[in-house]
């Protein structure tokens, strides 16, 4: 890696740097001023290469949705350095054969982490070889409400010597069957709601556990202010626990719902303004440590349901940085800094990653001002299941260096 | 005022003078169909297609007699003898009849949001869309010809939404899962009346307050006084999913006869949007009580008002 780019407004959390500053880059390392190939980023933002928490991969199992070509694309577009896959492929991340083939079929220069299954075919039932498993992979997730509390305790128990965080949908399964969030909203309109302690009840119980355990936990999808504060007493506490927001959390609300668009149908389902005013105050004082993607491509016919039966999730690799420069710290409600961070430097240390040079992180520029069409043509995600699709969108990414 | 709305799909976000002209135009079809022809040619050439995806006599019967009262051609949808079953998309089921070249889509399905997601789907094809229930959301035109059948019964020579200003209207039973409550909940609001709900506090969430309603869950404070009492059906499933121990019950605590109705306002009026457990939401005698059963009325003012909505939205002027 060896490059020169002047004139961008530099967001650099590894020194908590923002501001207009040149960047030098050789072999790697920053350097000062030096012979080589530079490039004009006046108007631009770079930072650190982005880092996904998890994304869904349509590949094994549902090519139509995605493949592991066009999600590396789409990953590369959206500034993402590296991502890391959920184990719901099918078959799914379970058998140290799978998770070779993938490393073997990934030809990206996007680096590629791995979760996978807590249990065999995510069922809840039977645990993984987890000792076989763990030199592929980055951690372990069921990614699912919690079933069986027995086994997840166990588990902790289990991995503790693997050194591998546990990712957990602190939900408690049986108070999670909704498609809204219980409220006003919800109540208006039908829909079948999912109360808060769905959240909090759940994160209660593998709150014990950890404090039982003493294994690191990263808490996924955290959504409810509720959640928010129970993970910000967790820490002050000294609990082992990390917790990540995904993008569509902190851009859309249950006010959105009006619409009945299949596409805000998202797991966990969309909050109110508290709730979002909550993960934003969370990501602020380092209670939230990471925004993920949760990028889930599915194809038109699946998101063309009614909203209770289509599935939850949304393409979102391509559109983030677009989405939570534009609407968050371009209005104000959220720091550049502490945005790159919860993108960059926060997931890294969740997924224990502590080289901090631009030859580890990989580095990217992003031009706030450019608009573009969520469309076929500006996409390489192969799934249009998007809120956005044909809406304009300010800022994109516009040069990666690996 | 000039009708503006491309599709009913809520009634939620309708307006004051969008309800005045609804009643003014079913009061005038309430004329049309006191004739000896009832026919008028509005919708002559035009195709009507009734797409339930939801099986339903009433509703769809009432759409079909007032499309041919305007002379539609009118087209059935049955599920269960469609493409449905061959995996085929609604929104292609739905682009098969525009591509046909129908003129107006009535939907009903199961889940909420169907006709929303329709109607922005054949919008551009100028095809107008009905939402005739979807789910526990909404289901408009019931709600505007339960609004023409309570004003018609305050002034029947001209009935019009100010009328019920500070009227009380108590809706009775399972109002959590009743699309009907919800837009009725909407449109008496609009024209200022007070809703209260009644019921256990299972199928009657206090969160409805935050929708404007009074919350009651015990029957006696919730008629007193009452305008108007409306009761809704109470389905078997609601006991398998234990929201409710037993209709036995449920009838003993929030069932409707002449007994407890003493404590309405003198001269209130009952309606029920049907189909009707006889004693259980209500006793037989008085749903069948024509001093104060407006539920009769309701089933023929519902022809009234849907042809005067397809009258409205295929374009007619009054």
């Amino acid at each position: 890696m060896d490059f020169g780019l002047t004139g961008s407004r530099v967001v650099d959390p590894t020194r908590g740097w923002d501001g207009p500053e040149e960047v030098w880059v050789q072999a790697g390392q920053r350097v000062g001023p030096h012979e080589t190939t530079v490039t004009d980023g006046t108007g631009w933002v770079s930072g650190p290469g982005l880092v996904d928490l998890y994304a869904h991969s349509g590949e094994p199992g549902h090519e139509r949705r995605e493949t592991l070509a066009s999600l590396a694309a789409a990953a590369q577009a959206g500034g993402y350095q590296r991502l890391t896959l959920l184990p719901d492929t099918r078959p799914a991340l379970d058998q140290v054969n799978i998770l070779r083939a993938l490393h073997n079929t990934w030809a990206s220069p996007v680096q590629l982490g791995l979760l996978a299954a807590m249990t065999l075919g995510q069922a809840g039932e039977q645990t993984v070889e987890a000792g076989e498993l763990a030199p592929w992979v980055v951690g372990f997730t069921d990614a699912q409400p919690v079933g069986n509390w027995r086994q997840l305790r166990n588990f902790l128990e289990y991995v503790q010597p693997l050194a591998r965080p546990v990712f957990v949908y602190a939900r408690e399964g049986q108070l999670t069957q909704g498609v809204a969030r219980e409220g006003a909203t919800a109540l208006a309109l039908g829909l079948a709601g999912v109360p808060e302690v769905a959240e909090t009840s759940g994160l209660q119980t593998l709150l014990a556990l950890v404090r039982l355990t003493g294994t690191p936990v990263h808490v996924m999808r955290l959504a409810t202010a509720g959640g928010v504060y129970l993970i910000r007493q967790a820490k002050q506490e000294g609990l082992p626990v990390t917790a990540s927001v995904t993008v569509s959390h902190l851009i859309h609300t249950e006010d959105e719902l009006w619409s009945l668009d299949p596409h805000l149908r998202f797991d966990p389902p969309l909050g109110s303004n508290l709730d979002r005013a909550a993960l934003l105050a969370g990501l602020r004082d380092g209670t939230v440590d990471a925004i993920a993607t949760d990028h889930t491509p599915w194809t038109y016919a699946e998101k063309t349901l009614p909203f209770t039966q289509t599935p939850a999730g949304s393409i979102m690799l391509e559109l983030s940085l677009s989405l939570l420069w534009s609407r968050l710290v371009a209005l104000g409600d959220l720091e550049a800094l502490t945005l790159w961070t919860a993108l960059s430097t926060g997931p890294r240390r969740i997924l224990g990653l502590t080289d901090d040079t631009p030859g580890a992180m990989g580095w990217v520029a992003f031009n706030p001002a450019e608009p573009w069409q969520v469309n076929h043509q500006n996409l390489h995600s192969l799934s249009p299941a998007t809120p956005w699709w044909g809406e304009m969108l300010q800022g994109r990414v516009c040069r990666m260096w690996f | 005022m000039v009708w503006q709305r491309r599709h009913i799909l809520g009634l939620r976000d309708f307006t004051p003078p969008e309800y005045e002209l609804v009643l003014r135009t079913t009061h005038t079809f309430q004329g049309v169909l006191a004739r000896q022809n009832r026919k008028v040619p509005t919708l002559q050439g035009k195709t009507v297609v009734n797409l339930f995806f939801e099986s339903s006599t009433r509703t769809r019967s009432s759409f079909e007699m007032a499309a041919k009262g305007l002379s539609a051609d009118v087209l059935n949808f049955s599920p269960s003898t469609s493409s449905l079953t061959k995996g085929e998309t609604i929104l292609d089921t739905a682009r098969t009849y525009c591509a046909m070249g129908v003129a107006i889509l009535i939907v009903r399905h199961r889940e909420p949001g169907v006709p929303h997601l329709i109607a922005r789907d054949v919008d551009a094809w100028g095809v107008r869309v009905f939402n005739a229930g979807d789910g526990q959301h909404e289901h408009p035109t019931q709600g505007l010809l339960d609004l023409y059948t309570l004003c018609h019964s305050l002034d029947p020579d001209q009935p019009r939404p100010q009328l019920l200003r500070g009227k009380k209207v108590v809706i009775v039973g399972d109002v959590l899962h009743s699309r009907v409550a919800r837009s009725n909940l909407w449109a008496l609001q609009h024209c200022g009346a007070e809703v209260h709900l009644a019921g256990p506090p299972t199928l009657v969430p206090k969160l409805f307050r935050e929708l404007g309603a009074t919350v009651h869950h015990q029957l006696a404070p919730a008629l007193e006084g009452a305008h108007f009492v409306m009761a809704l059906r109470i389905q078997q499933e609601r006991i398998d999913q234990q929201l409710i121990p037993t209709l036995r019950e449920y009838h003993q605590l929030y069932g409707l006869n002449h007994e407890r109705l003493k404590a309405c306002a003198p001269g209130v009026k009952l309606l029920h949007p049907g189909p009707t457990n006889r004693d259980v939401e209500i006793t037989s005698e008085l749903m069948d009580d024509p001093q104060l059963s407006l539920i009769d009325r309701q089933v023929t003012t519902g022809l009234a008002s849907r042809m005067a909505l397809l009258y409205l939205l295929g374009g007619g002027k009054p």
